[in-house]
């Protein structure tokens, strides 16, 4: 295995490199900051181990959560960066087996990892000099994280042999991680009301097998034995016990399935169909149907358009209409699926102290508005810029009299706008929840009262608005019989229109009336923004988008996730690092924004929305330097 | 270059230099390209082709001399050479899910031309380039040739006065050289003017007007194709053919000051190959000589100089260094004996 010549290829090429420096470097510097924020300050000591224990259960979970942010970013391109650069299928024309590349990819793309991990190990050791903890528990927990370094790095790298492109690698990587580490241990949490526990025996293996699958949850149930989160069945062992057995089931899994992927060399993406193109004056059953037909010949860049606003939105599969259609409903049914959850298990969703059911739901709602911006906004904003320096289109661009604020602005709405449109959608969980809740908005009601009471005849109004929007599908109906574009495309717009104006409208008579729902607003805006900017200030400054995203990621899961460890640790630390940390954290400020009483005690929401806005402002400016330099002659 | 020239080139450049570090990339440039005419640019790979292409393209600041273009000077002038010229680099690169006449639209906006006027500048760059058919292709799945004629639409959609190609003809099948070919001789007769660089030599050599052969940095010959080849040909490569006694009229060609490298044609017993530094009348003094010795000439000839003996002869370069000129064609049968020789 050795002398397998990927291996040493991958472990130098990993280990030569700045950035190899620059992780263990900043991973190292985050692991002493945390020693040094947890180490007690003042000279007595707990001789149970009681303090050892937290603290080192904290850094346990710290470290839990760098692997898990940086594993993607190791394994997840491993295979795409190959089949980017053309060099793969020149390994499968030499005498390498298809079984020594894969063995050559994994060890190759695992061993940085691993190095990685261990490198934290010095500092899971600290809490033995505060006594009453053995070896044992830290080699357990070590063993744990390497465990899941492997195997989350495994899942990345099998993801990476279906893909042909690094940054859609790196992006379901992430999506799947999400899934696999918050979503999949849902049955176990109070939020889904304790499902685990419920039912027959089979049912609850099942589910039991499903949360194991957590790394998340292996390591709450070692280190927080007694926590809410990780009260299984009575009959079944604890989480990370379980999880060895799953997380190692699943490492051979990912290697086998691997093999079975990487048996030849993977096909490049089937072709498109060339030619179908519907003209303006023709009318598709899918205009109907779909408002939108993607086949639909476009209209020339209008003068008023931003050409690399039209082109992004042309171009990025994410932002072409007929997907932005179908991600806005998954959201609206994400939303009310949320209502749903979030209603059966409350109560413990929140901190401790939170009373009203709308006040833990509008948290809960708010906070998950956030985490979609948070989990979506780099993926969308990540490779705004490098895609074009990767592709090679960015020289072609250099050469047009575009100015640099210009595609900046371009590619910064392309961002937004999306990302908008998905918040947007997600609201109406919001509106119900302030709607049912006079607290929220005690006006709102009566204004809705005198609008039903004052009119004169309501019911006319209703049945003009109802019957016009029949007519308006009738006349699509035989737009689309006849073949007479003019009869589908104008009611359409007319449709759109209308709907987007009452729409509007019940949006600014929330927002009037509810001053949560306006601070909730202003956080969710002001977080898009930050992590749009982010995005496209790191697809400014590196070359590749599976760069860019992985940092844009990096940062903005650390400022929302990470520290959100605080929460944990609230008593161990001062009150200044605790507000250091949550004052750039978008989901504390939403939660505070929605009225959590559990951070609403640190007031942090004005200064955050004031640093976020300094900060997105500045990265801004840095972004429309860069560009403008990469711009210039060099 | 005097001020005259400048006036009637419509690119210009002086003393252009590049530097990287230690590595000189371009060393003190003089180009002159008269308008409506095609630049062939050839050198090896890293001779300094696309260094010079970027330079006046205003994507690379050079480190002395000037350039310009239509006289605007592409340093201090960056945005305005814009619109003066189209830029088709070596590899360029395509948007995915696009169609052709998106892509082209795209540019064309880009360009700020107002969308009608685009509309028929787009139906004119793919007739020009017959690329009528592609219009509702996706650009991503096109052929390299495809992509080629796409990208030279492209470069045309804002009308520009100069052409800067770099390697057009690179990957393309005969048939799409040819092709290629045509379609820059037919932009050349309306009157643009083009700079292309390749190191496929008989491509240029077909349709250039004027060539430049750099090395190294170095501009090595440069001028009207005919005159850098009468340049070169100071040392002509003869043929002879001896219908009686070749030993004796090689005897004679031996013995001329004038001539040497005498060799005999592998193919042909009775053919004799030397190089001549004579004029004319050292040529039929030759001649007459040679046939008082009894060898009946039946032909004399000079073998004519092709763009590939300019080139080998001007860059210095001989077989063995020639290993890196991959993608060029064999050698000529004209110089199948050993006598490559730097002018």
């Amino acid at each position: 295995m050795f002398r397998n010549p990927i291996i040493h290829k991958e472990v130098l090429s990993a280990l030569r490199t700045k950035k190899a420096v620059a992780l263990q470097a900043g991973f190292l510097l985050a692991v002493t900051v945390m020693v040094w924020l947890l180490w007690p300050a003042g000279g007595l000591q707990d001789l149970g181990g009681q303090q050892a224990r937290r603290i080192l259960s904290i850094l346990a979970m710290g470290e839990l959560m760098i692997v898990i942010l940086v594993a993607p970013a190791f394994t997840a391109a491993a295979v795409t960066s190959e089949m980017e650069h053309n060099t793969l299928e020149g390994l499968f024309a030499s005498r390498l087996k298809p079984r020594e590349i894969v063995a050559g990819k994994i060890v190759g793309s695992l061993t940085f990892l691993v190095l990685l991990t261990l490198t934290g190990a010095p500092a899971l050791a600290t809490p033995f000099l505060l006594g009453g903890i053995g070896h044992y528990e830290v080699l357990t927990l070590l063993g744990l994280l390497l465990l899941t370094a492997v195997y989350l790095g495994m899942i990345g790298l099998f993801l990476s042999t279906l893909m042909h492109r690094s940054y859609r690698a790196i992006i379901v990587t992430y999506g799947v991680l999400f899934l696999v580490c918050i979503i999949a241990p849902l049955p176990a949490w109070p939020v889904s009301n304790h499902l685990l526990a419920r039912g027959d025996p089979f049912w609850q293996n099942a589910l039991h097998g499903i949360a194991s699958l957590s790394p998340v949850q292996a390591m709450m149930s070692l280190v927080w034995p007694d926590s809410v989160y990780v009260q299984g069945a009575r009959a079944l062992p604890p989480f990370w016990q379980s999880y060895l057995y799953v997380g190692g089931g699943m490492i051979i899994l990912m290697a086998l399935l691997c093999l079975w992927r990487l048996r030849r060399p993977p096909q490049p993406p089937r072709p498109r169909e060339k030619l179908r193109v519907v003209e303006r004056n023709q009318v598709s059953a899918r205009s109907l149907f779909f408002l939108f037909d993607p086949r639909k010949r476009k209209r020339p860049v209008a003068w008023w358009q931003n050409p690399v606003l039209c082109k992004e939105f042309r171009t990025r599969p994410m932002l072409q209409v007929q997907w932005l259609l179908r991600s806005v409903g998954v959201c609206l049914v994400i939303s009310v699926l949320l209502m749903f959850l979030v209603s059966i298990g409350v109560q413990a969703f929140v901190s401790e102290g939170a009373t009203s059911l709308y006040q833990n739901m509008a948290t809960a709602v708010a906070a998950m508005m956030v985490l979609l911006v948070v989990l979506l906004g780099p993926a969308i904003a990540g490779g705004a810029i490098c895609t074009d320096r990767e592709t090679g289109v960015w020289d072609l661009m250099r050469v047009t009299p575009i100015p640099s604020w210009r595609i900046v602005t371009g590619k910064f709405q392309a961002s937004i706008i999306p990302l908008v449109l998905l918040i947007l959608s997600a609201l109406p969980a919001m509106f119900i929840l302030v709607y049912f809740d006079a607290s929220f908005a005690p006006q709102l009601g009566e204004f809705i009262e005198s609008l039903r009471f004052q009119s004169i005849v309501p019911a006319t109004y209703l049945r003009v608005l109802l019957g016009g929007v029949m007519l308006l599908f009738v006349v699509m109906f035989f737009g689309v019989a006849l073949r007479k574009s003019a009869l589908v495309t104008g009611p359409t717009v007319i449709f759109v229109l209308l709907l987007s104006a009452a729409l509007a409208a019940v949006y600014a008579s929330f927002l009037v009336f509810s001053p949560m729902l306006q601070r909730v607003c202003a956080v969710i805006g002001i977080t898009i923004l930050f992590t749009c900017t982010a995005g496209t200030m790191f697809s400014s400054l590196f070359s590749r988008t599976s760069a860019a995203t992985a940092w844009t990621y990096g940062l903005v899961v650390t400022l929302s996730l990470l520290s959100l460890l605080g929460l944990l640790i609230e008593d161990l630390l001062s009150r200044r690092v605790v507000e250091a940390a949550f004052l750039l954290n978008p989901i504390i400020a939403a939660m505070e924004a929605s009225g959590a009483p559990g951070v609403q005690k640190y007031g942090l929401l004005n200064d955050h929305l004031k640093v976020m806005a300094v900060a997105t402002g500045a990265m801004f400016v840095i972004t429309v330097l860069r560009v403008f330099q990469l711009r210039r002659a060099n | 270059m005097t001020s005259e020239q400048q006036d009637n080139s419509v690119v210009w450049c002086e003393g252009l230099t590049k530097k990287y570090d230690e590595i000189t990339a371009l060393d003190h440039l003089d180009l002159s390209i008269p308008r409506g005419a095609i630049f062939g640019y050839i050198g090896h790979n890293g001779a300094g082709k696309t260094t010079t292409i970027r330079i006046l393209a205003g994507l690379l600041k050079p480190s002395g001399g000037r350039a310009s273009i239509c006289g605007v000077d592409v340093v201090k002038h960056r945005d305005k050479i814009k619109s003066l010229l189209g830029y088709m680099p070596d590899s360029f690169g395509v948007y995915d899910q696009m169609r052709v006449w998106e892509y082209l639209d795209f540019f064309g906006a880009a360009f700020k031309i107002p969308r009608r006027k685009r509309r028929e500048r787009l139906d004119y760059v793919l007739d020009i380039t017959d690329a009528e058919y592609m219009r509702d292709r996706f650009v991503d799945t096109l052929s390299k040739g495809m992509k080629q004629r796409v990208g030279i639409a492209r470069t045309l959609m804002h009308d520009p006065e100069v052409l800067l190609l770099d390697e057009p003809a690179n990957g393309l099948d005969p048939h799409a050289r040819i092709q290629m070919r045509q379609l820059l001789r037919k932009l050349a007769d309306g009157g643009k003017t083009l700079l292309v660089s390749s190191h496929i030599l008989p491509e240029l050599a077909a349709i250039c007007d004027y060539i430049g052969i750099i090395h190294q940095g170095v501009l090595r010959a440069c001028g009207p194709i005919e005159s850098v080849l009468r340049d070169l040909r100071r040392d002509r490569l003869m043929e002879i053919k001896c219908l009686a006694n070749p030993d004796a009229a090689r005897e004679n060609i031996q013995a001329d000051p004038h001539s040497r490298k005498v060799e005999t044609s592998e193919l042909e017993k009775d053919v004799l190959r030397f190089r001549f530094t004579g004029d004319d009348e050292a040529l039929a003094d030759l001649l007459q000589a040679v046939n008082a010795a009894g060898a009946r000439t039946a032909i004399l000839r000079e073998v004519p100089l092709s763009l590939e003996d300019a080139y080998m002869a001007v860059s210095g370069i001989d077989d063995g260094e020639h290993e890196n000129q991959d993608e060029s064609p064999a050698p000529t049968n004209e110089k199948t004996t050993t006598d490559q020789e730097p002018a």
